[in-house]
């Protein structure tokens, strides 16, 4: 029986940036979907920076953390940074409990200063170009 | 193993049924009185304890139940697998150990959000993993 | 019949003789009489004896009666066993709760009674109940006791040992009060107190907005680990309540903190960035200083100013604002 896949992680572009925002429980084959989705999306829109959000997340655990972690790597590769929005208190304390690293994530309250902090840093590097 | 009123089971034997683990110790941790934070932690740990058995045995069961104490209540949570059993299990709760492919955080950083933490478990004799999370009154 | 001597009362049994004879014939008959008043008294002693028996034995029935009616009546739960554990007697209160047959129960041993079954806790307790009683010693404890339908009764429980007539112990009497009402009490009071702690804790940890986006949270007195966690869970929860990327933490009232509260606050100062919002520590003592270089802790993960007021003029330049030397 052929599987269909209803399940899609939704992934929007504003400005220069991809937003996507994370409301189901991401399981293996729904994750694996997820990374390819965002990557083909980054190479067509040539976007900057990624947005994360994790606002509708109640658990974060070693899987969650690795997918996360490998996207930002992946996105790293195609010369976007990306920045998780909308943790929850709850999540943050039992990340660092845990003793969870996200390495390679920048971290914003939310969407807005999400954006404002991936303008700055796409900004920083464009300088950094021009003056190089 | 009889089941009371305030057990429950889940079988673990895909990535879908780690979700329904985690939901049902949430809700089992709520009604008891324990605050947000806390039935967090004990979700996070049960998710690392039911992906363990599906990535190491492929199957097992979770099962929650309330236990009583001393005058103290808490949360139990005993994860059975027969899968191929664990050789080292220093070496499994050491921080970094990575192993099939997760993060390998799993079972060491569970350790540091529960009260107790127990693992039985030998080469050829399947594991179990029992933790426990007093509810605590401050 | 009676006649009076001068001996007293005396009392005559009449009776006739009839006199035959050797043919048979009926010659006559003799009246005798035979003085029957010891025997008359031995018989109303007797009766006496008997009434009196009768009398007694009717009370003591009586008094088991009432007792039994006591017992049964209680809301509490009685059980009496003999010297070996075996239950002889439970009262109505547990048979008319559990809906039990008497027959199932008596000869029972009671530590092996489904209602310890439930955890090796009870069931110890209920062995040790059981035997203090039976060795002279009472002792009050707190078990919980669960029913046929599952559910969990908290009882106040105690045993008192049954001596009999020589003073040994035959037996004891175990008595389980059923003390939900007094633990819903408890947990009231408790819950009461919690909500006032928290009421006392929220004044004394007041998380002020200070400026737009950001917060300050001067920390007063002494900080033990569990108020250190309440801290962090109140400050994370206000960070994104306020949406405020910047968190002053002045820790000038703060004397001394142990590796607990240490830790507390780094975690603290990591989930905050983990949230999106930076922290600034000001005010720390000398102490504080020594405790958390000696401990390790990784101080490049957060900037430090002398006082609240540099911790503002650095979150404000760090916001563009334009800050006057005053």
């Amino acid at each position: 029986m052929k599987e269909i896949d209803y399940e899609q992680i939704p992934i929007l572009k504003i400005e220069d940036f991809l937003i996507t925002s994370i409301q189901i429980p991401l399981h293996d084959r729904l994750a694996v979907k997820f990374q390819r989705d965002l990557l083909q999306k980054i190479e067509k829109t040539k976007a900057k920076g990624l947005v994360i959000d994790i606002t509708a997340i109640d658990v974060v655990d070693s899987f969650i953390t690795r997918i996360l972690v490998e996207i930002a790597k992946m996105a790293k590769l195609m010369g976007v940074k990306t920045v998780l929005v909308g943790m929850r208190p709850e999540i943050a304390i039992t990340l660092v409990e845990f003793g969870m690293e996200l390495e390679g994530i920048m971290m914003a309250l939310n969407l807005e200063s999400g954006i404002s902090l991936l303008r700055r840093v796409t900004n920083e590097t464009n300088e950094e170009r021009n003056v190089g | 193993m009889k089941l009371m009123d305030d057990e429950r089971v889940v079988e673990v034997k895909s990535e879908y049924d780690i979700v329904i683990a985690r939901a049902v110790v949430r809700a089992i941790a709520k009604d008891m009185g324990f605050g947000l934070v806390d039935q967090t932690r004990i979700a996070t740990a049960v998710s690392e304890l039911a992906r363990n058995i599906v990535v190491h045995a492929g199957e097992g069961i979770i099962l929650v139940r309330e236990i009583i104490k001393g005058g103290s209540r808490g949360v139990e949570v005993l994860a059975i697998d027969q899968g191929p059993g664990i050789s080292d299990i220093e070496l499994v709760l050491r921080d970094g150990y990575s192993s099939k492919g997760s993060l390998g955080v799993g079972l060491g950083g569970a350790k540091r959000l529960v009260d107790e933490f127990e693992i039985k478990s030998a080469p050829g004799k399947g594991t179990t993993v029992r933790i426990v999370k007093w509810l605590s009154v401050r | 019949m009676e006649i009076f001597t001068d001996e007293g009362k005396k009392i005559l049994k009449k009776s006739f003789e009839v006199l035959k004879d050797d043919d048979g014939n009926v010659m006559g008959c003799v009246e005798c009489f035979m003085d029957i008043t010891g025997v008359k008294a031995a018989e109303e002693e007797a009766e006496r004896a008997r009434d009196f028996y009768a009398d007694a034995l009717r009370e003591a029935k009586a008094m088991q009666e009432f007792y039994a009616d006591v017992l049964n009546n209680l809301q509490t739960f009685v059980v009496v066993v003999d010297e070996n554990g075996k239950i002889e007697f439970i009262n109505d209160a547990i048979l008319n709760v559990e809906g039990l047959p008497k027959e199932e129960v008596l000869g029972k041993d009671f530590v092996e009674m489904y209602w310890w079954q439930h955890s090796e806790d009870a069931k110890e307790t209920a062995r040790r109940i059981l035997e203090d009683a039976l060795s002279g010693k009472v002792t009050f404890t707190e078990v919980y006791a669960m029913t046929r339908r599952g559910r969990l009764i908290p009882l106040l429980a105690y045993g008192v040992p049954l001596r009999q007539s020589d003073n040994s112990i035959r037996g004891a009497l175990l008595v389980g009060q059923d003390i939900t009402e007094k633990k819903e009490l408890e947990r009231k009071l408790q819950e009461t107190i919690q909500k006032l702690k928290a009421a006392q804790e929220e004044l004394s940890t007041p998380v002020v907005q200070v400026w737009d986006s950001v917060l300050a949270l001067p920390i007063i007195g002494v900080v033990d680990s569990d108020r250190a966690m309440k801290i962090m869970e109140t400050l994370l929860n206000k960070i994104v309540e306020t949406q405020s990327e910047f968190v002053i933490l002045d820790v000038t009232g703060v004397a001394s903190i142990d590796t607990e509260v240490a830790n507390h606050l780094m975690k603290t100062v990591q989930a905050a960035s983990l949230l999106g919002a930076e922290c600034i520590i000001t005010g720390i003592k000398p102490e504080v200083a020594q405790t958390m270089i000696q401990l390790g802790l990784e101080i490049d993960k957060f900037v430090t100013r002398r006082d609240l007021q540099d911790g503002l003029k650095y979150v404000l330049r760090r916001r563009g604002v334009q800050v006057a030397e005053g």
